[in-house]
């Protein structure tokens, strides 16, 4: 629609690690124009995100992706996992997560390997290396498919013997080199192993690098009629249900080219003003905007400013018809509304169909609401055999038979950036990351959401700071103090939450605080952490760089925060102890 | 005789409280604010338990659902002077709201700390009146409260096999935190049914009872964690 209206380019606001997975994508798939993102231009076309076949495999490492706290399809990526636990044939699998942060992910894993932040290409690199010289990587396929000699690793990256030994990685990762060697063993040993990259990784100012080696280990244990392992990449064109028009740009892209001043800007469903760090320029433009026009289902930040409001169906309320991308396989959810809409609203896809109908585009929309138009995208794409979306939408969901984008082995050599500077003397390294129950800010309005303890913390109710028991002690700071959290571009206050598991030298928030408005639950609760952030980009590609600001904290004095089990721990015995079930005596 | 019960495999739980939301939307259980919060009155029926071992770089985190048991031998059960909390024929652990005068001895006695005092009227401020469950009475102020196992379900199903003229089968009926569990962490069942899945999996080496040597005969049973096994058959 929006290229039927004349629109300098539509811009897709997706998750800064989105953004740059996809990039790492188009390089590892060698896909035509997108290697060079300065020279690709609107027109260039988007790598697919990557999807991982977790269920199959017996041995998961997740270089900073963590899957099961967001990702793109963590509800996925759970059920995948305990597939793994099953115990199948007598095999137990492994989940070993590498990441500064200990996030839900890194808890529940088997092994959790604490990297530094912004080194998480050089422990991919020297798990590279390990496998390498100990003969383990894998060159042929059973089943027939060809796999390219040299490896696509050699392609990117280079000689994997040839860069940094475990020895030479341990000392910059800070993680022992035994440890990385061992895991490398096991990784070359395990019969269906897969790497995961991106998450929290894709946030540095390395970000592209880290992604892009961590997928590439999977080049090194093909599979049969896989030479990328246990890496997915389904194209587009199958896993949509309508058509891309293959000119979306990137919300980093298009704020790096210059948001355009004076025009009038659709909204549709995104709120940039809350999920996109302030330096990025989205006030400055929709402050100078004609008009903007927003399609919601709630107030937030960006419709605050809005000159019409739109007002959409909740999710319960609408025809649900997403093909989500991100999975291992091609796969389409479709559900009628659950109940009946409570206010005059409208879906937002029959809302943009209606649009396009009275500005005269009527040619190029034939249908006469989303549900047909949905309807007729999934029969062109899927509808042999007699499947349709009604029928997925009875069963919940369908899901295709795998059609894989392969590489086209001609791909560039990767030259990562010089490293980029991070925090100074003094300072702490900002942390920034999605938790599982605000997300990026959208779980923020709803009053279950805020009262459910957090993961690890247990904070309810507010946002938080993960300061480590050294730190904590050299600022002579409490669990539930308040501090604020400075750096070059701002400063925001927010209460500590000293953690064991917190990495020393390091500060980390979570997103989705700081609202001006969403709801009453929401509305004026804490700070948004993005304040901290600049300007500055992961090196590569256009997406704003979430970790590695150097931070300062200033103890500003107790503060009131909600905190589940505190009163029992204090007033009560939790009891933590396991017995078997035919056992008087004491805990196992 | 049935015998309701819950097998709980620790290994796969990831901490995500997908059940923690479920059990709290589907028993109209409701959220009390900030300030009450922080004096320990949220009313979670369901509770995910963390233990965190260690310091880093060295440090192991469990996670593990924590729910009433539904004890055999319920310490809770006999301190109510008003009957409010009594055991049922199938096992269950209930209670009877309108009998709860709010002495809190139950909850003094649990020795798992799962009971709720309810501090509250009903106050679901609009729109959000229009989430409850109809099937789950709301409760008042002054009254304890905690998982039933979402009697209401099996009520339900029950209902619906008597009108089928068949018996509850095996699987039909998943609490709502089951129901919402993507890693599969709960099995409800039959526990005196040795071809129920729920009584072959607490038969497994794994399982455990939580403080089992306090002779609760708990109605829950944990598996618990599994170590990484690459290859030998035992497991």
């Amino acid at each position: 629609l929006g290229l039927a209206l004349g629109a300098t380019g539509p811009v897709l606001i997706e998750p800064p690690e989105a953004e740059v997975e996809r990039s790492a994508m188009a390089r590892l798939l060698g896909l035509s124009g997108v290697a060079e993102p300065a020279a690709r231009g609107a027109a260039a076309a988007r790598g697919p995100l990557p999807g991982y076949d977790i269920a199959g495999s017996d041995y998961v490492l997740s270089i900073g992706n963590a899957f099961l706290d967001r990702g793109h399809q963590p509800v996925h990526g759970t059920w995948a996992m305990s597939r793994v636990r099953a115990a199948r044939a007598g095999r137990r699998g492994k989940l070993v997560q590498a990441e500064s942060r200990m996030s839900q992910t890194a808890a529940f894993a088997d092994e959790w390997i604490p990297v530094r932040p912004g080194t998480e290409a050089v422990l991919a690199r020297a798990i590279a290396h390990e496998v390498a010289v100990a003969g383990l990587a894998r060159s042929g396929v059973d089943g027939g498919t060809e796999v390219s000699e040299p490896s696509l690793w050699v392609r990117l990256l280079g000689d994997p013997a040839a860069g940094p030994s475990a020895e030479e990685a341990a000392a910059d990762c800070d993680v022992p080199a035994e440890q990385i060697r061992r895991v490398a063993r096991e990784l070359g040993h395990a019969e269906a192993p897969v790497v995961l990259g991106g998450g929290s990784a894709a946030f540095g100012p390395d970000g592209e690098h880290a992604t892009l080696a961590a997928l590439a280990l999977n080049a090194l244990f093909p599979r049969a009629s896989a030479p990328l392992g246990g890496l997915r990449a389904l194209p587009a064109e199958r896993t949509g249900l309508l058509d891309d028009p293959g000119v979306l740009r990137s919300s980093g892209a298009a704020e790096r080219d210059g948001l355009p001043a004076g025009a009038t800007c659709l909204v549709v469903e995104t709120d940039p003003l809350h999920t996109r760090p302030a330096a990025r320029g989205w006030g400055e433009a929709l402050g100078g905007a004609a008009a903007i026009v927003c399609l919601s289902s709630f107030l937030d930040d960006t419709t605050r400013l809005a000159d019409v409001i739109l007002p959409l169906h909740s999710d319960i309320e609408r025809f649900v018809a997403a093909a989500p991308e991100g999975l291992d396989r091609i796969a389409v959810s479709a559900a009628s509304p659950a109940v009946r809409p409570l206010y005059d609203t409208r879906h937002p896809g029959d809302i943009l169909l209606a649009l396009g109908v009275a500005l005269g585009h009527a040619e190029a929309l034939p249908w006469q609401d989303f549900e047909a138009a949905a309807t007729a995208g999934f029969a062109a794409r899927h509808g042999e055999g007699g499947a349709s979306l009604a029928r997925a939408a009875d069963a919940g969901s369908f899901v295709a038979s795998p059609a894989e984008l392969p590489p086209t082995w001609d791909v560039q050599r990767y030259e990562p950036g010089p490293p980029a500077g991070g925090a100074g003397d003094g300072e702490l390294v900002l942390l920034l990351f999605e938790s599982a129950k605000y997300g990026d800010g959208r779980g923020a309005n709803k009053p279950w959401l805020q009262e459910l303890p957090d993961t690890l913390t247990t904070f309810m109710w507010s946002s938080w700071a993960e300061v480590s028991v050294a730190g904590a002690a050299s600022l002579h700071l409490e669990t539930g103090d308040l501090v604020e959290v400075a750096s070059a571009r701002g400063s925001i206050t927010v209460p500590v939450a000293v953690r064991p598991e917190a990495r020393p030298g390091t500060v980390a928030i979570p997103l989705g605080g700081g609202y001006r408005d969403y709801g009453r639950y929401a509305r004026g609760r804490g700070d948004n952490p993005l304040d901290l952030v600049g300007d500055e980009t992961v090196a590569g590609t256009a997406a704003p760089a979430l970790v590695g600001a150097g931070v300062t904290l200033r103890r500003l004095g107790p503060g009131q925060v909600a905190i589940y089990g505190r009163g029992l721990r204090d007033a009560e015995h939790i009891p933590t102890g396991w017995a078997p079930m035919d056992s008087g005596g004491t805990h196992g | 005789m049935t015998r309701w019960g819950m097998v709980v495999d620790t290994d796969r739980c990831t901490g995500c409280e997908a059940c923690v939301v479920a059990s709290a939307e589907e028993n109209n259980v409701q959220t009390v604010g900030e300030e009450q919060a922080r004096m320990g009155r949220a009313m979670h029926w369901l509770r995910i338990e963390r233990t965190v071992a260690g310091t880093f770089p060295d440090v192991s985190v469990k996670f593990r659902p924590v729910m009433c048991q539904h004890c055999g031998e319920a310490p809770c059960e006999p301190v109510c002077p008003v009957y409010a909390t009594y055991h049922t024929e199938q096992g269950l652990n209930a209670m009877v709201y309108s009998r709860c005068v709010g002495t809190r001895f139950c909850a003094n006695n649990c020795p798992y700390t799962v009971r709720t005092f309810n501090w509250f009227d009903p106050d679901f401020p609009e729109p959000l009146d229009r989430q409850l469950n109809p099937d789950v009475s709301v409760r008042s102020d002054g009254i304890m409260e905690k998982c039933t196992f979402c009697v209401q379900r099996i009520h339900d199903a029950r209902r619906t096999a008597a009108a089928e003229d068949r018996e509850v089968e095996d699987g039909e009926i998943r609490p709502a935190c089951a129901s919402a569990c993507a890693a599969e962490v709960f099995t409800f069942g039959d526990l005196d049914d040795a071809e129920s899945r729920a009584s072959k999996l607490a038969a497994s080496p794994r399982a455990r009872h939580l403080l089992g040597e306090l002779g609760t005969q708990p109605g829950v049973v944990y598996l618990e964690d599994q170590e990484w096994n690459p290859g030998s058959d035992d497991a």
